[in-house]
């Protein structure tokens, strides 16, 4: 009969396995350093720094790849570091850990361990760091320089009355100050429903938990127990974001930036003309100007287009002919200023190719060599050549 | 007992495995090249703006007769469609004896904010249509729409039922207000005209932050947890870059445009019933009387199942097929069942509507 252990067996036990897991990694390292020359002995592996060492070793082989890198080091070291705690807690004697210190010892563990699991849910992607996502509030980061620059000192004037001759700077001083206050509590009351959501994932991880005491249903390995976790900690996100609170909150939380920046840009906008310098108005104005002269184009080009069919049903009538009914059922884009470039040359964005087909037909009064193919307009034609407007 | 049952040697050897996987991919990053994307060579056919039509190449001749012309999404970028050639809807649909053709809609700047979906969808794709039908001598031609590329083909083939022989629609919106759409969700109480006035196009980053937080556990924790295991496999490490690329690989959204499919289709949830404007003329869903293939996801995180199903309840086609494929919004492009499935699914329903 095996000899019942008593609790500091149990330790003991579990610091021999933690030592034969750094022996084995402190080898492994080795096998590394003399591959990639870049380990020395003074490397040789400390508690919790194994994946340092791995960080140190990748830096050789990155290939471009070092965001890569960066983030399965990042999400590999907190991986470990949950193991290893799981090890710790499995390693107590039996019936000391019930499931509610599992469930609080994980959860605590993960929200300060791993990366984009943070308090709030979202550390991994709110860091600068990451490379082709940035939400609304690290957009609100990004202005915060030039924010505070126009703010000065306007919180401090709040509620005071303008008067004076710099009344109007005061009013939209006041109004920036004010704007930059909504969002704060936008922002804040955003932040509590993450936290909220984090809260349910915790309780939906216990209700998960209670329900593997069946038997036949047992968590057996660490990666099992990091996945129900993830499974809780998303269902209990999806709960709150699809909430009624969580459309508001959002939708605040966007519309109160975006009237930051509106507000903002107004100040620019007024410093930068008093300068002579070309504003963001000015700018749309020629961008829209420009949108509207294409759809011009393209209408002028389909009006040329019908006309040239009208002409040319109206010969099939005059020599007595009968209107070839295909095109006329056909119908004809508006065109544009185009360019179809020539088969099997791939030319992406080619402006200058000429169409590898035969000439349009006469009659267009804006027709280039760049036009697309025969003409063969319609009434749905004419239809397109409607007076358009642009939708804002 | 409680419910587990990990003991102190297995919590070791699974620290073990994963810094055994942790070394092995040193050696695996190390002999990466940059990933490349793109199976099929292809050629450009069409440019306007920033817009390229793209035909690709092939080596035999088709031996269907009715091009498709595929309509992507743009809020992401079109070669997902022939991302490696054992991910490829478009070497498939080829092997099948199709011609496939595929509209890139570039990267909009600033110059492109007052593009509208007029532009986009009466302007663009109509030109696009009428290109592809002329290289053929044809009339029409078979449009297959994606994501919001399927919405686009909708309101296409109803303003241009002339130009659409038969319209596959995949993993496309049609009921924006089914309620596990996240999406639709967060942007019901946005001010989208305060939003697009103060931002002009909508940048790419903000657009990939709210599909990263649809998921946030899954997409910033568990996926890269998860990278360690194929780290040691060098092709695996390679089609997981390929995606990584991709997903963070997005165009700004051209202001306009983006106004009007928030109001209308997100916020206003017009499209099912009938009441979105496109350049002055109505989208009619109920009109469209030619064949449609809607292909679903069941897994779709991003388009709900039942946003896309929404469409059999209003089409006005009598001959309308649904394909649902067990998995999820990217998985219907890239898994090996989509290899297996989604173009053997769209050649077999052709073959039984076009020559």
């Amino acid at each position: 009969m095996a000899e019942k252990k008593t609790g500091a067996d149990w330790l003991g036990d579990w610091q021999a396995l933690q030592q034969r897991y750094w022996t084995s990694m402190g080898e492994m390292a080795r096998k590394a350093a003399d591959q990639a020359g870049k380990l020395r002995p003074a490397d040789m592996p400390k508690w919790h720094e194994g994946l340092e060492i791995w960080s140190r070793a990748f830096q050789g082989g990155r290939n471009g790849h070092g965001e890569l890198v960066e983030r399965a080091l990042a999400h590999g070291k907190a991986y470990l570091d949950m193991i290893q705690r799981v090890g710790s807690l499995a390693a107590q004697p039996p019936g000391q850990v019930g499931t509610q210190d599992w469930a609080a010892t994980f959860t605590e563990m993960m929200k300060g361990a791993l990366p984009g699991v943070g308090a709030s849910g979202f550390e991994a992607l709110r860091s600068a760091n990451i490379h082709g996502a940035r939400g609304v509030e690290q957009m609100m980061a990004d202005i915060e320089p030039v924010l505070s620059a126009f703010l000065g000192e306007a919180r401090a004037l709040l509620g005071v009355q303008p008067f004076g001759m710099a009344r109007e700077h005061q009013e939209r001083q006041q109004a920036l100050a004010s704007a930059v206050l909504d969002y704060q509590q936008a922002s804040a009351r955003y932040q509590a429903l993450l936290t909220r959501s984090l809260e349910r994932g915790i309780e939906n991880f216990e209700g998960k938990l209670a329900d593997r005491s069946e038997p036949g249903r047992h968590i057996e390995s660490p990666k099992a127990l990091y996945d129900l976790w993830i499974d809780a900690a998303e269902e209990g996100y999806a709960e709150v974001a699809l909430s009624e609170d969580f459309q508001d909150a959002y939708g605040a939380l966007v519309n109160t930036q975006m009237r930051v920046r509106q507000l903002l840009q107004d100040q620019v906008e007024r410093l930068t003309a008093a300068l002579g310098m070309p504003t963001r108005s000015e700018v749309n104005s020629v961008h829209r100007k420009l949108a509207a002269l294409k759809r011009g184009n393209v209408d002028a080009d389909a009006l040329a287009e019908l006309q040239a069919e009208v002409a040319r049903l109206r010969a099939q009538l005059d020599d007595g002919k009968e209107p070839d009914k295909t095109t006329a059922k056909s119908s004809k884009p508006r065109t544009s200023r185009k360019s179809t470039v020539a088969a099997g040359k791939p030319s992406a964005g080619k402006k200058t190719a000429t169409k590898a087909k035969a000439a349009r037909p006469a009659a267009r009064s804006t027709a280039s060599n760049r036009k697309p193919g025969p003409s063969r307009a319609s009434a749905k034609g004419a239809a397109a050549a409607r007076k358009r407007k642009l939708s804002r | 007992m409680g419910p587990i049952r990990i003991t102190p040697d297995v919590a070791l050897h699974e620290a073990m495995r994963y810094s055994q996987k942790l070394a092995a991919g040193l050696d695996t990053l190390r002999r990466l090249d940059d990933v490349t994307f793109g199976a099929t060579g292809k050629e450009a056919v069409y440019s306007e703006d920033k817009l390229v039509l793209y035909r690709f190449q092939r080596d035999s001749k088709a031996t269907r007769k009715v091009p498709i012309l595929i309509v992507y999404a743009l809020v992401n970028r079109p070669y997902m469609v022939d991302l490696q050639a054992d991910r490829s809807l478009v070497r498939n649909l080829q092997a099948l004896g199709h011609e496939v053709y595929l509209i890139d809609w570039g990267y909009p700047d600033l110059s492109d904010r007052f593009l509208s979906l007029d532009d986009y969808i009466n302007g663009y794709i109509e030109r696009c249509a009428v290109q592809v039908a002329e290289r053929h001598g044809l009339k029409k031609i078979n449009l297959l729409g994606i994501c919001q590329g399927g919405t686009f083909s909708l309101c296409y083939t109803a303003l241009h039922p002339q130009r659409v022989e038969n319209l596959i629609t995949m993993v496309t919106p049609v009921d924006f207000h089914t309620p596990d759409n996240m999406l639709s969700h967060w942007t019901r109480k946005m001010d989208v005209d305060l939003f697009v006035d103060t931002l002009g196009n909508v940048p790419a980053d903000l657009m990939n932050f709210c599909y990263l937080t649809l998921k946030p556990y899954r997409l910033n924790a568990q996926k890269y947890v998860g990278l360690v295991d194929i780290l040691d496999n060098k092709e695996e490490v390679e089609n997981f870059l390929r995606m990584e690329k991709w997903i963070f690989d997005s165009p700004d959204q051209a202001g306009e445009a983006f106004r009007q499919f928030i109001k209308d289709f997100y916020q206003g949830n017009k499209l099912a019933a009938g009441e979105v404007e496109i350049g002055g003329r109505r989208v009619d869903l109920g009109t469209l009387r030619l064949p449609v293939l809607n292909i679903y996801a069941e897994q779709d995180h991003l388009v709900p199942p039942d946003a896309s199903r929404a469409l059999g309840k209003v089409v006005g086609s009598g001959d309308y097929s649904e394909l649902a494929f067990r998995g999820g919004h990217i998985g219907i492009y890239v898994s090996g069942r989509a290899q297996r499935e989604v173009a053997p699914g769209i050649d077999a329903w052709l073959r039984t509507r076009s020559s």
